[in-house]
């Protein structure tokens, strides 16, 4: 053990000396200045070479100057036709229609301030989060549901998850937040706006899987219900929720 | 002649070293081939070719961060090929390794040691009296880092007489420090 540590020390020793011997040894060298004009690198080779380095990065770069070109290329003429084509009262017609089309599988729920009346949404500046929500009561349940958890998303999120021996569930998720859109896909589903308490309502719901969802407002949250359970049950669920 | 190195080299990371290192070190390695070679221009060009297709060979092993070590090792490299075209160094390699070294008694204890004030003078001044073959190797092995199987890559010898060298010289070292009442 003692040799292995005094091999280190020396070691050590010696390649601080070997250092000091190289910088010695480095000082007495001519500068690079006198070396280059004692013995010149052919700069006419240098930059042959240094344009032979840019020309073998430039060849690596080619296919993906080529792509970009492509791209731009394509880009153009997409922008020109639909230019062109816009002029074209037949395609005017048939973008209408497709965008129409689009729009009938889709409703757009939309609860922010401005799309609600002024006496259903609660003007005040403060953002309520759903700690608040413990206030709420949900008054019915279907027989059979039992309450497995509650989570707070978010400060702004709480949601109640209800679910029952055959696998039925129903979730409650209340949400604070002012604002609240959403785009839903109503393709599977039919979806009807019907009233809850007074206040608008937007039920989607598939008959045959027996599933649907209720999105609605009061006066401070804005509620979702998604559930496998009857229509009328839901939206029973919904107006006792006070 | 710098075309040619590029055109062996693959990758364009190896490209960009070559270059910075005949750009920087191709002075420096023609004037260390003439300490060797004294006035002979068609040699020390010969030496700087040879030590630039060795340096390409073994370019993972050159750390161009560090310009000094950089410099250092392709100085080596010119002066190894200088001397072999010398046709100096196998004559001496053989008369050196044959060379009885005094073994020297060891102080095992490193609580023993003692370090002088002096002690690295007295250790660079024997690094000047040792023989080139083992100071080029010293040099690689503590200023390159290089490990003994990549010093024999480079000089070409076997890892042996690489072994063998350093031990040398680190006996010849020890022993000069000894000199001076100086136990390692």
């Amino acid at each position: 053990m003692y040799r292995n540590m005094t091999d280190d020390i020396f070691d050590g020793i010696l390649k601080t000396a070997f250092e000091e011997y190289l910088e010695k040894e480095l000082e007495k060298v001519p500068s690079d200045e006198e070396l280059a004009e004692m013995y010149p690198v052919s700069q006419k080779s240098l930059k042959k070479a240094q344009r032979r380095l840019k020309e073998i990065k430039f060849r690596k770069s080619l296919p993906l100057l080529y792509l970009q070109r492509a791209a731009v290329v394509v880009l153009v003429c997409v922008t020109v036709c639909f230019g062109v084509f816009i002029t074209s009262e037949k395609v005017r017609a048939a973008i209408v229609d497709t965008v129409v089309e689009w729009f009938d599988e889709y409703v757009k729920i939309d609860f922010s301030k401005d799309s609600t009346d002024e006496d259903t949404v609660d003007n005040s500046e403060e953002t309520t989060t759903t700690a608040e929500a413990d206030s709420l009561e949900i008054g019915y349940i279907p027989e059979g549901f039992e309450l497995t958890s509650i989570i707070d998303e978010t400060d702004y999120t709480r949601r109640y998850m209800y679910t029952s021996p055959s696998g039925d569930y129903i979730m409650i998720g209340i949400y604070s937040l002012e604002s609240v859109q959403a785009s839903v896909d109503i393709e599977l589903s039919e979806y009807e706006k019907i009233s809850v308490n007074g206040n608008d309502a937007y039920l989607l719901y598939n008959k045959e899987e027996r599933c649907g969802s209720l999105t609605f407002r009061n006066n401070r949250y804005t509620m979702f219900i998604s559930c496998i359970l009857d229509k009328t049950e839901l939206i029973k669920v919904a107006e006792n929720i006070k | 002649m710098i075309s040619y190195y590029l055109s062996i080299v693959e990758t364009e990371e190896d490209r960009e070293k070559v270059t910075y290192i005949y750009e920087n070190f191709y002075s420096f390695m023609a004037y260390t081939a003439k300490q060797v070679l004294k006035n002979n221009d068609c040699q020390i060009e010969d030496a700087v070719h040879a030590a630039m297709l060795k340096i390409i060979e073994n370019l993972d092993l050159i750390d161009l961060s560090d310009p000094q070590r950089a410099k250092n090792f392709c100085g080596v490299i010119a002066k190894n090929k200088a001397k072999d075209m010398c046709k100096l160094k196998d004559n001496q390699s053989i008369s050196m390794d044959n060379e009885i070294v005094q073994t020297l008694e060891d102080k095992n204890d490193p609580t023993e040691i003692v370090i002088r004030k002096d002690t690295y003078e007295i250790i660079v001044k024997a690094i000047y009296s040792l023989n080139d073959s083992y100071r080029d190797i010293c040099l690689l092995k503590y200023i390159n880092g290089l490990k003994e199987r990549e010093i024999a890559l480079i000089l070409d010898l076997p890892p042996k007489t690489v072994n063998v060298r350093i031990f040398r010289a680190r006996q010849i070292l020890k022993k000069a420090l000894r000199e001076e009442n100086i136990y390692v």
